[in-house]
């Protein structure tokens, strides 16, 4: 058998993988409540280890990149008349993190912003509310162990370890680069229920913090 | 010197045991020395048949080792000493000794003596020729049975497998008098050591080669004839002193069991003679004894009794069964020294075959008296064995005793419900149109709310505080979750131990690694802290198995997790170990096969990493272009037409089974002949 038929054989297969997780895509977006572009984006996200989600910025009600006073007025309207005119992550709106929109969201947004526009907006990767995920940019495991890692990886083809950084802001955690994305090297000694935070600045200078859990060890 | 293995037989009461061990050399100078001083007193003993009725002839004799007759059942045995000999050794001690029963005639004391049960036995072992008090006298007091309270058999057996030099009970209605009674193997005679009206217990001559063993029991006026067969534990290694960090091959080879016929390969429902329950379950302990009406099995167990000096492969306890027609009947292993020095590994055979009956085509002279006593036929027992391999050509190839009677599947989902993720829903309907009854069980939990802080610069982070009532509605939102998962496993379970031709289990979810607790040694699926409860890999696999084990023709499962590389693991040791501890090296033991021709397991995930989240996507279609297989084979047959899995059996292990980032796959207990089991992605202790 010739080799170049062997190279040709070969190329087939990968594209064969790529259509096969594009087609279980397209099959899951039928069943579940899923953002537009499901497949493209899941597409993006199958690269990664499994466990990984894209992340989004939590008070950005309509996913125009920054957390400010319209967020605030989208939050207020639809606590006093649930609705989602206008706003696209509906997740994002759950500042306390409880599974649903209230008056607390409304304060916690308010304290939030009472030193005016955020500079560097938090990310959340608790998305059971619902997402469009417009801004699809990065994505992280949701939670990390002692002594493990957890990757922070880039989903728009703009942002690189290379022009982007990340460092530890809190908790007991290293980052280092690794294969196009960053990871936190969580501590051996980390305690469960250990919050570590993490500093990123993109290439365009726009800062964020992301937060994880430690995780206790399996079975416990 | 070339390296040699040092064998010594320590003992004659535990069936099959031998030691490996460089300590005889030092225990036969000590010896040397001892015989050099005065001779010392000498343990002996009184050993006679436990079942005695007030006025029966019973048998017994005098024995240099009491200690190594006190736990064999349906013995008693009383201990005195009596003055060593110089010159003497245990073997022949005895015979300058004669012993008297009550005022009866002496006798040799290294010969069997008969006496009428009474309330007591009165007993003197004297020194032959010597003075009056050289010796030791006693009465026993014996605790007779005027009833019937033994049932008396009317025909003779006897245990399936022998070694050589070693005591062997015999079931049968002998007279009790060992002066009546001759018993030879091979045409080699057989020392008796006790006898009553119900069972004689003796020792097989020394000399018997493994292979047949024909026996001759002339008791009075009758005779009868049995078979048997005599075994050969042999264990060597290739070096006996090793350095620290130096390794060195062991080999345990049975010889003889090629020579036990199919028909003897059944089990009788009950733990071997002279083998305390404990050991067994010491090594297996949901080891249940073949019934008569299953297949029999040999479990070679093997204790390294060197811990802090030795590693063996496989774990310092192993078990290994062996089951009719395998072919090769030998384990081999690795020791390695984790300090230098010798080692010691204890080898047993534990058989579990019922009982050989007396021959009917009697041909020994003088006759036997089957008729008179209704002995039955030989025993046919049904159904067949199922051979690991047969060798008789002509004969037509023995099917799967579950063909046709369909498959089962059981899928847990545990990340239907989560958008990032995969899920298994496809691959369960595939499974039902494949003809599968499947059961799908897709929990839908929700996340516990915890504590959480989220950090914006310039202001303050906040940590959430998550309302207890908030948290204990997620637990009793997850509860039935979770039990609709274990009564889904209880249920899938169920329907395979009736029988089934293809068992299927499918797990998709986030997996745990390893954790140092017995209980995760394989890890577990979902986070007790996030959702409320978990599964863990080795209970859910070892039930499968247990409910699959010799019910299926073909067992597979697959986990779609992290670490999910410790199901093949676990899979590989159940199916060759029958253990779930996710430590052992594969070995192979090809009778603890679960499916009688193929099982495998697979993953996307080896055991100590985590797997993208596309190789769950894409590695599906492993188990679904088999399916598709199926299912388009299937919409060719006419409606209601029987129809084999034998086809999918094969795909999934070997398309499956051979293709996934971790597997195990074996060709079942019937078809693994050589050997051929597939495994990786997995790492080995």
């Amino acid at each position: 058998m010739p080799i170049n038929n062997m190279r040709i054989n070969r190329k087939a297969a990968v594209y064969l993988l790529c259509a096969i997780v594009l087609i279980f895509a397209v099959v899951q977006a039928q069943q579940k409540k899923l953002p537009p572009d499901y497949q493209k984006k899941m597409e993006a996200i199958s690269k990664f280890q499994a466990g990984v989600v894209p992340l989004f910025v939590l008070g950005d009600l309509n996913e125009d990149g920054v957390v400010d006073q319209e967020d605030l007025k989208l939050l207020r309207a639809y606590v006093g008349h649930p609705g989602s005119a206008g706003i696209s992550c509906l997740a994002a709106a759950d500042l306390d993190d409880n599974g649903s929109i209230n008056a607390h969201d409304v304060t916690v947004l308010e304290q939030v912003l009472s030193k005016g526009a955020v500079k560097a907006p938090a990310l959340s990767s608790h998305s059971r509310l619902g997402c469009d995920f417009k801004h699809f940019f990065i994505a992280a495991l949701p939670q990390g162990h002692a002594g493990s890692p957890v990757p922070i990886h880039f989903l728009d083809q703009r942002f690189n370890t290379q022009n982007s950084t990340a460092s530890i802001f809190a908790g007991p955690a290293t980052v280092v680069s690794n294969h196009g994305a960053f990871m936190v090297q969580v501590a051996r000694s980390a305690p469960a229920g250990t919050i570590v935070t993490v500093s990123i600045t993109l290439a365009d200078q726009q800062k964020y913090l992301y937060s994880f859990r430690v995780a206790p060890s399996p079975g416990s | 010197m070339a390296a040699s293995a040092l064998w010594a037989d320590f003992t004659q009461q535990s069936y099959g045991q031998r030691k490996l061990t460089l300590l005889m050399i030092f225990t036969a100078f000590s010896a040397a020395i001892v015989h050099a001083q005065k001779p010392p007193m000498v343990d002996v003993g009184v050993v006679v048949p436990q079942d005695v009725i007030t006025g029966e002839a019973v048998s017994g004799s005098i024995v240099v080792n009491p200690d190594g007759y006190a736990n064999l059942p349906g013995l008693h045995v009383v201990k005195g000493q009596i003055p060593g000999v110089a010159g003497s050794t245990p073997a022949n001690l005895l015979s300058n000794y004669s012993l008297q029963i009550g005022s009866g005639a002496a006798t040799p004391a290294d010969h069997p003596f008969s006496f009428t049960v009474t309330n007591e036995l009165p007993i003197r072992i004297f020194r032959t020729g010597g003075r009056a008090d050289e010796g030791w006298s006693t009465t026993i007091p014996l605790s007779p049975i005027s009833g019937q309270s033994f049932p008396a058999p009317k025909t003779f057996s006897l245990p399936p497998l022998n070694l050589a030099g070693a005591l062997q009970r015999i079931h049968g209605p002998f007279s009790g008098d060992c002066n009546r009674t001759v018993i030879r193997v091979n045409n080699l005679p057989a020392k008796l050591l006790a006898e009553s009206p119900r069972g004689a217990y003796c020792f097989l001559p020394s000399d018997l080669k493994p292979g047949p063993a024909d026996w001759t029991i002339h008791d009075e006026q009758r005779s009868v004839r049995l078979r048997s067969w005599v075994l050969a534990l042999q264990m060597s290694a290739d070096k006996l002193k090793l350095m620290k960090g130096e390794s060195t091959a062991f080999h345990v080879y049975i010889k003889g069991v090629e020579t036990i016929p199919q028909e003897a390969w059944f089990g009788s429902g009950a733990v071997p003679d002279f083998m305390d329950p404990a050991i067994i379950q010491k090594f297996l302990p949901d080891f249940k004894p073949p019934s008569p009406s299953q297949p029999g099995v040999l479990v070679l167990t093997l204790e390294n009794m060197s811990v802090g000096t030795v590693t063996m492969s496989g774990g310092n306890k192993l078990a290994l069964t062996f089951g009719y027609g395998q072919g090769k009947y030998e384990h081999h292993g690795t020791l390695t020294a984790t300090r230098s020095g010798s080692f010691d590994i204890d080898g047993t055979l534990i058989p579990f075959l019922h009982d050989q009956p007396e021959l009917v085509d009697n041909t020994v002279s003088g006759g036997n008296n089957n008729d008179n006593v209704g002995n039955p036929p030989v025993h046919t027992p049904s159904p067949s064995p199922t051979p690991v391999a047969t060798t008789d050509k002509k004969k037509k190839e023995e099917d799967c005793p579950q063909r046709g009677k369909g498959c089962v599947a059981l899928v847990i989902d545990l990340s239907h419900n989560v958008t990032w993720e995969f899920d298994m829903e496809s691959l369960s309907k595939k499974l039902t149109a494949a003809g599968c009854d499947t059961d799908y069980v897709a929990p839908d939990l929700v996340e516990i709310p915890l504590p959480q802080t989220y950090g914006y610069e310039g202001v303050a982070s906040y940590t959430t505080k998550p309302d207890p009532k908030d948290q204990e509605k997620a637990r009793e939102h997850n509860t039935p979750e979770w039990n609709k998962v274990r009564e889904a496993v209880a249920k899938h379970q169920e329907k395979v131990a009736k029988g089934v031709e293809l068992a299927i289990e499918i797990v998709n979810g986030h997996g745990g690694p390893k954790g140092a607790a017995e209980i995760l040694a394989c890890g577990n699926w979902e986070w007790k802290e996030y959702t409320g409860d978990f599964l863990y890999r080795a209970r859910f696999h070892e039930g499968n198995y247990r409910a699959a084990n010799k019910n299926v023709c073909g067992w597979f499962t697959s986990d779609f997790s992290c670490y999910g590389g410790l199901t093949p693991k676990v899979v590989d040791e159940l199916e060759n170990l029958t253990t779930s501890t996710c430590s052992q090296a594969s070995a192979v033991a090809c009778p603890n096969h679960a499916g009688w021709e193929a099982d495998s397991s697979t993953s996307t995930a080896t055991n100590t990493e985590t797997c993208s989240n596309g190789s769950i996507g894409w590695q599906k279609s492993y188990i679904g272009d088999p399916l598709d297989a199926e299912i388009d084979r299937r919409k060719g047959l006419p409606a209601g037409s029987a129809s084999s899995y034998s086809g999918l059996i094969d795909a999934l292990r070997t398309k499956a089974g051979e293709s996934s980032t971790s597997r195990y796959a074996d060709r079942g207990y019937a078809k693994d002949k050589p050997p051929a089991h597939t495994h990786g992605g997995y790492d080995q202790p």
